[in-house]
């Protein structure tokens, strides 16, 4: 029908309606071509250039993008980041769904937990990297009280490199995981009981109804989460910056702490651009990844549109 | 199953019975046994999820040292402290647990370093022994009192008390177990005051003192120890100008003795307690200089200057002679320069207090003309918070007490003691923290920026938002369906990739250094909540837009007179939303906000954590910050907890 419609030519009236919706949809129009589009093919141009602030662009080709590569620090920055996008989204993934799965039994309390679990999620990432910085210092911290009460000595966790990251990782977890155990819930929610019930006909148990009819449901939810957690996760910035600055040796130098560097401290538009461009085709990469995989075990209900 | 008035009836033991009874002949048991796996696993996980935020809350209302301690203390509390007399000091309690058991309060009255010394009367012999089978020195406690032992061979414990004269690489020494006896504290003061006297034993003429009638030497290590008393003598205290104190002198009270002055302009017989010494800083209302204190020039002054006592406290004064040909009258100094001064009249000054300078902790300054001063601008006084001008100078003030009120007094060892404390909420770092200012921008200043991006950025999306949304909901048009999926498109792009170039877009629109890029995005949609809303507008039938077309309505009062009333909680949703991204943003501030009076709140805690986490006073107002910074954002959770779960599920739906 739309196909149809829109070779043959338009009466007035429609022409009239057309021009009414390009009104009502122009401040997003003009949005994405100022703030998206533009953005977008002016950066992929100073990529190619040597641009310092109040200079003016120079090209020098691919001169950026070489550089980058040969730079240890940014190889670390992308082993940083790919460690922490890695590890924290399926341990998030992997805790929401086996929280959610829990909570969906008719169990009291559900909309409690819902809350206490989800409430990270909306607090200030500042003030939530206050905390957690206070929580786990070294002896006086909280943790470190707790460990010690049962005869352990933590280690100096912000401080060593070899934890640093592992504590962002699990601050990472406790701030995400409570969004995607609520996806997850209205997923399961989302599951016909008639399905429960045919299963229940041909004798499945608990178990059998977990692995045969809602986790293979659920496959869409879990894809989705993996894939907006992973693009989320590897531009991970507040977090890092205000409780180690990337530090300690750059062990916590994530992408965008590097490209924050090279942008606005080094001044240094051009190669901040190209890492811009780089981290973009890694995420699409990543999630590409992701999407060709999910032809293998993502279950998708024939009745889609 | 009991029916419902019997339950009514029950009391709960009955009903906890029957439910254990339930559990054990139910064919529910493992229904029991899931429910009571699940729940602790929830409950875990609640721990887990909640202590971060419970320890936060708790920590803003620990005074500074208490969130800096270690171990750690879980219950906010406060040193408990006696005030001294009329004076604006607090003097800590100390918790002594006597070997009963029993713990009281006491004050420090003084301390005293004491060496341990041997008595050399009974002691015939001396050993000479090679230094390389001697272990290095360790205190050790040996009948109370720490001796530095050393052990010979590996098994004898020994002491040394001279070098061999005869042979260099010796000591002599003498077995701890034949001596244990002879140790004894003394004085370092009272040992440095007697008569030297060398005494030879063994052939070796030893370095030891006559006292007592006994001949002692003084061996180490030395230690300090502190004089406690009862603490009601604090009552008496008075603070006065340390230069009055007199010759000091020792006075025996209980077991120990304390040292006691003569004051000078008291009488001749009376001795007196220092409790502390130390400098103080006179302070003066900020709001009363203000208002009262002008900038005068060299020659509008005598050349005579006085020293004069305000309520105890020297204060410069001069003669100084209006321009306006009135009479001459004396006015203090209250910030020297060099050719102005800032002058206040005299008559003021009886509002004069002070405070010791090691509680006056990193002050701000303020100018006028040439001439600063400085300003403590989360003073507590009497609970409350002055902020307070630092005027004229620095003085060394004692607190003291009448000697005949200390009636007990005893040494203790420091390690002894603890600090005396109790359960408080302590509101101070909240106080200061509203208090604090980061330049000269004062800290509530931050919540109004921030206050004033989310409204901006709510107005901007609640604008363009339904405008768009109405539009992919209502309209036929070519191109409108690739137009939706390229919407779709832009949320699964990383945002981050346009924020270089986004902000020279800005710096080329010269807006920044102002707050325009923060919100004015906004105002051209935002790809999440135009589909939000345009789901929600599809689910309002479509028969209402077309009841008021043929009315002659236009589709903008449609929009506005049909959908929208209708829409209210689709705006909620939007409003939160935006509320939500737009409080908790970093990056984009950090990055277009470089004058501190446009700091939003992030900005404002971030950098205040930068410049403070390293000291450690800070601690309470950073805690206390942080609480206040996430307020906002958990009122607006706990009341509209509902928008925030659709909205999440609604970024479900989207694929």
């Amino acid at each position: 029908m739309t196909a149809n419609s829109a070779k043959r030519k338009l009466t007035k009236l429609e022409q009239k309606e057309a021009l009414e919706f390009y009104l009502f949809i122009s401040p997003w129009i003009i949005g994405f071509l100022v703030f998206f589009l533009y953005p977008l093919g002016s950066s992929f141009y100073y990529s190619f250039t040597r641009y310092e602030i109040g200079g003016t662009p120079f090209w020098i080709g691919l001169e950026n993008y070489a550089r980058m590569f040969s730079d240890p620090r940014y190889l670390n920055a992308i082993a940083v980041t790919l460690k922490f996008a890695l590890i924290s989204v399926p341990g998030i993934t992997i805790l929401a769904l086996a929280l959610a799965l829990i909570l969906s039994q008719k169990l009291r309390g559900i909309n409690f937990f819902r809350s206490v679990y989800f409430m990270p999620s909306v607090m200030p990432m500042v003030a939530v990297s206050l905390t957690w910085f206070y929580v786990l210092r070294p002896e006086s911290g909280p943790l470190a009280g707790l460990l010690a009460f049962f005869g352990i000595e933590g280690p100096r966790w912000l401080g060593e490199s070899r934890w640093a990251l592992i504590a962002l990782i699990i601050i990472n977890i406790w701030l995400g995981f409570g969004g995607q155990m609520v996806i997850f819930l209205a997923g399961i929610k989302g599951i016909p009981q008639e399905l429960y019930e045919v299963a229940e006909i041909d004798g499945a148990n608990t178990w059998n109804k977990l692995w045969s009819v809602t986790i293979p449901l659920l496959t869409p939810t879990i894809f989705l989460n993996l894939v907006l957690g992973i693009i989320g996760a590897m531009q991970i910035f507040d977090v890092p910056w205000v409780m180690t600055r990337g530090g300690p040796e750059d062990s916590t130098r994530t992408y965008m702490i590097h490209l924050y560097n090279r942008g606005w401290v080094e001044i240094q538009m051009g190669s901040a651009s190209a890492m811009g461009w780089i981290l973009f085709l890694i995420i699409m990469a990543i999630t590409l990844l992701v999407i060709r995989s999910s032809a293998a075990w993502v279950y998708y209900e024939g009745e889609r549109k | 199953m009991s029916s419902l008035p019997e339950q009514g009836k029950q009391t709960i033991m009955e009903r906890l019975a029957s439910a254990w009874q339930d559990i054990f002949t139910s064919r529910s048991r493992s229904d029991v046994i899931v429910k009571t796996g699940s729940y602790t696993i929830l409950g875990f996980m609640a721990l887990f999820m909640i202590l971060p935020l419970l320890w936060l809350i708790n920590g803003s209302f620990q005074p500074a040292w208490q969130i800096n301690s270690n171990p750690v203390i879980w219950i906010p509390r406060e040193w408990l402290t006696a005030k001294a007399g009329n004076t604006n000091r607090s003097l800590l309690l100390w918790k002594l647990t006597d070997l009963d058991g029993k713990a009281a309060n006491v004050v420090q009255l003084g301390s005293r370093r004491y060496t341990a010394t041997i008595d050399l009367t009974n002691i015939t012999e001396l050993q000479s022994v090679s230094r390389s089978e001697l272990s290095e020195a360790t205190p050790q406690i040996v009948n109370w009192i720490t001796v530095n032992v050393r052990l010979w061979k590996n098994d004898q414990e020994v002491v040394a008390l001279a070098k061999d004269p005869k042979n260099a690489d010796n000591l002599m020494v003498v077995r701890v177990n034949d001596v244990s006896a002879a140790f004894s504290l003394y004085p370092l003061d009272i040992v440095n005051r007697s008569k030297a006297k060398s005494i030879t034993i063994s052939d070796v003429k030893l370095n030891g003192r006559d006292l007592d009638g006994k001949q002692i030497l003084a061996l180490g290590p030395e230690s300090e120890l502190w004089i406690v008393g009862s603490p009601e003598i604090t009552q008496q205290a008075t603070l006065i100008q340390a230069e009055r104190m007199g010759k000091k002198e020792y006075m025996d009270v209980g077991q120990t003795q304390i040292s006691v002055y003569q004051i000078a302009d008291e009488p001749a017989e009376s001795r007196f307690v220092v409790l502390v010494q130390e400098n103080w800083q006179p302070l003066m209302d900020q709001s009363l200089l203000a208002e009262k204190a002008f900038v005068v020039t060299e020659d509008q002054l005598s050349a005579e200057r006085k020293s004069e006592l305000f309520n105890g406290f020297y204060m410069t004064t001069r003669l100084f002679t209006p321009t306006d040909g009135s009479a001459p009258y004396d006015v203090a100094i209250l910030t020297p320069g060099s050719t102005e001064y800032l002058v206040i009249a005299a008559v003021e000054l009886d509002k004069l207090y002070a405070a010791p300078i090691s509680e006056l902790i990193e002050p701000g300054s303020v100018n006028i003309g040439t001439l600063t001063y400085r300003v403590q601008g989360d003073f507590e006084r009497d609970g409350k918070i002055i902020p307070s001008a630092f005027v004229g100078d620095i003085q060394d003030l004692a607190v003291i007490v009448p000697a005949e009120t200390v009636k007990d007094a005893q040494d203790v060892r420091p390690e002894e003691l603890s600090r005396s404390t109790r359960i408080h909420l302590n509101v101070s770092g909240y106080l200061k923290v509203l208090n604090l200012k980061l330049g000269d921008t004062p800290f509530y200043m931050f919540f109004v920026n921030s206050g004033y991006v989310v409204l901006m950025n709510t107005i901007g999306h609640l604008l363009s938002c339904t405008l768009v949304a109405y539009g992919f909901a209502r309209f036929r048009s070519p191109g409108k369906n690739l137009l939706f999926v390229i919407l779709l498109g832009t949320m699964m792009i990383p945002g981050t990739i346009v924020t270089l170039p986004t902000y020279l877009i800005f710096r080329d629109l010269n807006l920044l250094g102002t707050m325009v890029p923060l919100w004015i995005r906004s105002f051209f949609g935002n790809a999440f909540l135009i589909f939000v809303m345009r789901q929600f507008f599809m689910s309002i039938p479509y028969d209402l837009d077309e009841a008021a077309t043929l009315d002659g309505a236009s589709r903008l009062q449609v929009l506005w007179h049909i959908i929208l009333p209708l829409s209210k909680s689709a705006l909620a949703m939007i409003a939160i939303f935006t509320f939500w991204w737009y409080w908790n943003s970093f990056l984009d501030p950090l990055i277009y906000i470089n004058d501190q009076r446009y700091f939003t709140v992030t900005l404002a805690m971030n950098s205040f954590n930068q410049q403070y986490s390293r000291s450690a006073g800070y601690y309470d107002r950073i805690l206390a910050g942080s609480v206040l910074s996430l307020l906002p954002m958990v009122m607006i959770f706990v009341f509209a907890q509902r928008y925030f779960i659709e909205g999440i599920q609604m970024q479900g739906l989207k694929q």
